[in-house]
């Protein structure tokens, strides 16, 4: 009945503009045809208008024509709906009162359109006065009732067709008002516009030839939804008797009639009934399919859960049993052949492409590379904590402290998650639940797996915040995280994630959102609290000093694969791989010291699931230079001076 | 500091609204009182309604009485029954208040389940079909079904009573009914918010601790997502409210939706301004509620009123 709440989810931003909007007519519809509910929907639609536009004309019989010799007969080959109280033809009603119907849908949202619209643009535009004083006036709107504020317009103006047009009209033109003066403010903020209105382009051309076109997906998808919910209550208003005035057929008022007659005669509310609610459903699917083309952020993501999910209960095909058992496990973790994949809607895309890596107890293993490399999903596979709807892993073993990682059930998994892995975000704020206690969450982790007494598990979260550093921790327990400075969000990540003495502590970028001062401190907590348990640290970071400080090892990543790996020292003083020569030249601060020209690496970054043939660095690699061994095949990795490196040339640079 | 602020906002609100109720029978297109009184009515019968309505009096003393008749039972009567219209409105309240916050409790508890449901395995046979049934929900005239519903349980299986307020029985069918459009509303909202909260990292924080994907979904996600549906729940109890005019009638329910619905076909204006006034003040106060809800419920926003 009510109108506000089926828009309360429609789109109050706009689109990033032109992103996603269609560019043509044409494309529009193509692209709510590509989904199976604009497809329902556009379909019902055109059919209901073409209803509306020719079902008088359609009418078998006479649709006023009272014939008392045959009232309240069920449905029959002479009167296929039955007919009702007065002998008239029910099935003839419901087409001639279609145009009623639907007209007043059509109305109501013409008149919010007309005035809300305007009302709204010109409250972004002016903003002051004009501004408050609409926003005021929808306020004082929108503390009605929506059908109780169209009976009061009713009751006013007297009940007839017009007048429930204007009442179902006003009573939506707060939400036209309202969106149409967020989605406007938004895009007079784009910075084509301010250009625009700054060069002293003209605010009525600006407006039409900038704002309109841009606001129109948005206003497109709100009206369709509003016709649907504008329908239902200007029928409601029929129903009550305050609609279109007998004996002029119109859906509700037809509903409203059968009433009566529902214990004896049920078919009379069945048919009015089916075609109002089958138009409003029409309305809502098609409105529906054209929010997911103008709001991106109302599309659902990891939508397909294909045979491949299974994959994450079944071990991986191809798993490298040759490893032998005890080797791995004197390793904290060992990764082999590890292949994983994003689940799009075009397939699988490869970010993974085959990775090895093997960390000890007290190592701390860095992964560097570019953003868009892998290292960050490789980091969340290892942590068992990759999404099975987004990401499938195709091929390879995990193991966890000698525990294979794959292909575990879900408690398995959770036990494995609890006892072996510590995780740390980059982003403190981000990886701290919001709404509770730091206590709460600290005690959550120390309690996972165990039953602890209130008491222990308190001093056992007090003796964690010390761990890390926190001064006065009895008092910080009952704190949230927004009153924590970055740093020490990140201390109490780092805290939880010790809570169950893990074997490995992951850390995705554990700094990159803190300040210097902080950074160091931070890491060389992370390095003593590894030297007092012993733990093994995966480092996933793009920061070359932050390596050369603090990690053991280093695998450089590129587009999915390692092109080097091997001891910190050797990799970094002198790298084999062009990449890796790459990174330190464009890293700031390197060992060659000041006054040296940073350098940019040439070329862009490769783009997942469209890789050049052969080696994927050939593009940007200036070893290559057109070399047929870079483009034939992608070099694996191969022992060169103390280290792996995936370069067929690797030893040019040894010279 | 938050509350005085919002109230602030609402008071002025509340005025407006009074305002406008109490000049709605100025609004009417002519004189209401001769509209009243018919077109074969004599001059002293349209003047004696205008003197009832008041009518001569300046607009001011019209305004202190009108407001006046909010808790003074003889100030503003019944234009038919000659009743107090706060007699007849609180008579009539409890049956209203009973439909509506019976159907929003039944409507939250089975959206935030069936939005749940959805958010966990998206793409899944559940998230479809109640994808599906969600659209259905909102599609659905209340009204139409009412009367399917009184069709099927009480014509046809006799297992509930078809109209009236007599005993609790008659208040299931309704609450069934009205319950429909808030499960719909809410299983979107939760099912939306759900997912846009499972991407972030505080999720895998509690997924690294060992906790179990049930607990948290329910215990770290859930959480936050509801303090997003709260003032969605103001506003839908809202639309309870006003939807009470239409279940009201279907159901036969003496409710204020029902007393409003009469009162316009027979032109009663000091029972439609009061009930209206009446409506919108629960509004008003319901969003109040809801706002400084939510905004306690989320304890950044609290501790920002502290600190200011």
């Amino acid at each position: 009945m009510s109108i506000m709440p089926n828009v309360l989810s429609a789109p109050e931003r706009a689109a990033p503009v032109d992103a996603f909007a269609p560019q043509s007519r044409w494309l529009l519809l193509r692209r709510i045809l590509s989904q199976p509910k604009g497809v329902v929907g556009l379909t019902l639609v055109t059919l209901y208008l073409l209803l509306a536009i020719f079902g008088p004309m359609l009418a078998p019989q006479d649709a006023f024509r009272q014939n008392f010799a045959q009232t309240l007969r069920p449905p029959s080959a002479a009167h296929w709906f039955g007919t009702d109280q007065l002998g008239r033809d029910v099935f003839s009603r419901v087409l001639v009162g279609a145009r009623a119907t639907l007209g007043i849908g059509v109305g109501g949202v013409a008149v919010a359109f007309l005035v809300g619209v305007p009302l709204g643009v010109l409250a972004a535009w002016r903003r002051g006065w004009i501004e408050a004083a609409v926003m005021r006036a929808i306020d004082v709107m929108l503390s009605f009732p929506d059908i109780v504020f169209a009976l009061a317009v009713v009751a006013i103006l007297g009940a007839n067709m017009q007048n429930v047009i204007i009442a179902v009209g006003i009573v939506a033109i707060p939400v036209f008002a309202r969106t149409a003066r967020a989605v406007t403010l938004s895009i007079l903020a784009e910075p084509y516009i301010e250009g625009s209105i700054a060069l002293g382009a003209n605010p009525v051309r600006v407006i039409l030839r900038h704002v309109l076109p841009n606001i129109s997906g948005t206003l497109l998808t709100l009206s369709t939804l509003l016709f649907a919910s504008t329908l239902l209550s200007a029928s409601g208003l029929g129903f009550l008797g305050l609609g279109t005035q007998p004996p002029f057929p119109e859906w509700g008022t037809m509903l409203g009639e059968s009433r009566s007659y529902i214990r004896s005669h049920p078919y009379l509310a069945t048919f009015p009934g089916l075609f109002l609610a089958v138009s409003a459903l029409a309305f809502n699917l098609l409105g529906d399919a054209l929010r997911t083309i103008y709001d991106p952020t109302s599309r659902r993501v990891a939508r397909r859960p294909p045979i491949l999910s299974l994959l994450r209960r079944r071990p991986p095909p191809g798993e490298a049993q040759q490893q032998s058992a005890e080797k791995a496990t004197d390793l904290a973790v060992s990764v082999r052949g590890l292949r994983i994949a994003y689940r799009t809607g075009e397939g699988l895309l490869e970010v993974v492409r085959g990775v090895d890596l093997a960390i000890r107890p007290g190592r701390t293993l860095a992964v560097v590379g570019e953003s868009g490399s892998g290292k960050s999903t490789l980091l969340r596979a290892v942590g068992t904590l990759v999404n099975p709807q987004e990401v499938a892993i195709t091929a390879g073993a995990i193991r966890i402290g000698g525990e294979q990682a794959l292909g575990l059930g879900p408690a398995a998994l959770r036990d494995l998650r609890r006892r072996k892995v510590g995780i740390v975000f980059q982003d403190a704020a981000s990886a701290l639940n919001p709404v509770l206690t730091i206590g709460n969450q600290l005690a959550e982790a120390v309690t996972a797996g165990s039953r602890l007494d209130s008491e222990t598990v308190r001093q056992r979260c007090i003796a964690l915040l010390r761990d890390v550093n926190i001064a006065d921790p009895e008092r910080r327990l009952d704190m949230y995280p927004h009153q924590f400075s970055g740093g020490m969000k990140q201390r109490i990540v780092i805290a939880i994630a010790l809570a169950q003495n893990p074997e490995v502590l992951l850390a995705d970028e554990p700094t990159s959102a803190l300040d210097v001062t902080i950074q160091q401190q931070i890491l060389v907590l992370l390095t003593e609290i590894q030297k007092k348990r012993g733990m093994a640290i995966l480092l996933v970071t793009h920061d070359l000093n932050l390596v050369a400080r603090f990690a053991d090892d280093v695998a450089v990543m590129y587009a999915g694969r390692l092109v080097e790996s091997g001891d910190v020292a050797s990799v970094l003083e002198r790298p084999l791989h062009p990449y890796t020569q790459a990174l330190r030249a464009s890293a700031p601060g390197g060992s060659e010291g000041r006054g040296r020209h940073l350098r940019t690496i040439a070329g862009e970054p490769p783009l997942i699931g469209r890789l050049p043939s052969g080696c994927s660095f050939r593009p940007r690699c200036q070893r290559s230079a057109n070399r047929a061994e870079c483009a034939s095949s992608e070099p694996g990795l191969r022992a060169v001076a103390g280290r792996d490196v995936a370069c067929v040339f690797a030893e040019e640079a040894t010279r | 500091m938050f509350v005085l602020k919002r109230l602030g906002s609402a008071l002025p609100t509340l005025f407006a609204v009074s305002l406008l109720v109490f000049l709605f029978v100025d609004l009417i297109p002519g004189d209401p009182a001769q509209i009243l009184a018919g077109p074969t009515a004599s001059n002293e019968e349209i003047e004696s309604i205008r003197k009832f309505l008041g009518l001569n009096e300046p607009l001011l003393t019209r305004y202190g009485q009108f407001l006046r008749g909010i808790w003074d039972p003889s100030a503003a009567t019944s234009f038919r029954t000659h009743r107090p219209v706060v007699v007849e409105l609180s008579e009539r309240l409890p049956n209203t208040l009973i439909v509506s916050i019976g159907g929003l409790a039944l409507g939250l508890v089975v959206g935030t389940i069936a939005g749940i449901v959805c958010a966990m395995r998206p793409g899944g046979l559940a998230d479809a079909a109640i994808t599906v049934l969600t659209l259905a929900g909102i599609s659905m005239p209340i009204y139409w079904l009412g009367l399917l519903c009184i069709w099927l349980f009480a014509v046809n299986l006799g297992w509930l009573p078809a109209a009236g307020a007599s005993t609790p029985a008659h208040f299931v069918l309704p609450i069934l009914v009205i319950a429909t459009r808030p499960a719909a509303m809410f299983s979107r909202l939760v099912a939306t918010s759900l997912l846009e909260t499972m991407g972030k990292d505080y999720l895998d924080t509690a997924r690294a601790k060992g906790l179990s994907e049930t607990r948290v979904v329910l215990f770290h996600a859930l959480r936050n997502s509801l303090i997003a549906a709260v003032s969605v729940a103001g506003v839908q109890f809202g639309g309870m409210l006003g939807g009470s005019v239409v279940t009201e009638t279907v159901f036969g329910i003496p409710g204020v939706g029902r007393l409003l619905v009469d009162a316009v076909s027979r032109a009663d204006y000091p029972v439609i301004q009061y009930a209206i006034l009446m409506f919108a003040f629960f509004f008003v106060v319901i969003n109040l509620v809801t706002d400084l809800l939510t905004q306690w419920l989320d304890p950044r926003t609290r501790d920002q009123e502290r600190a200011i």
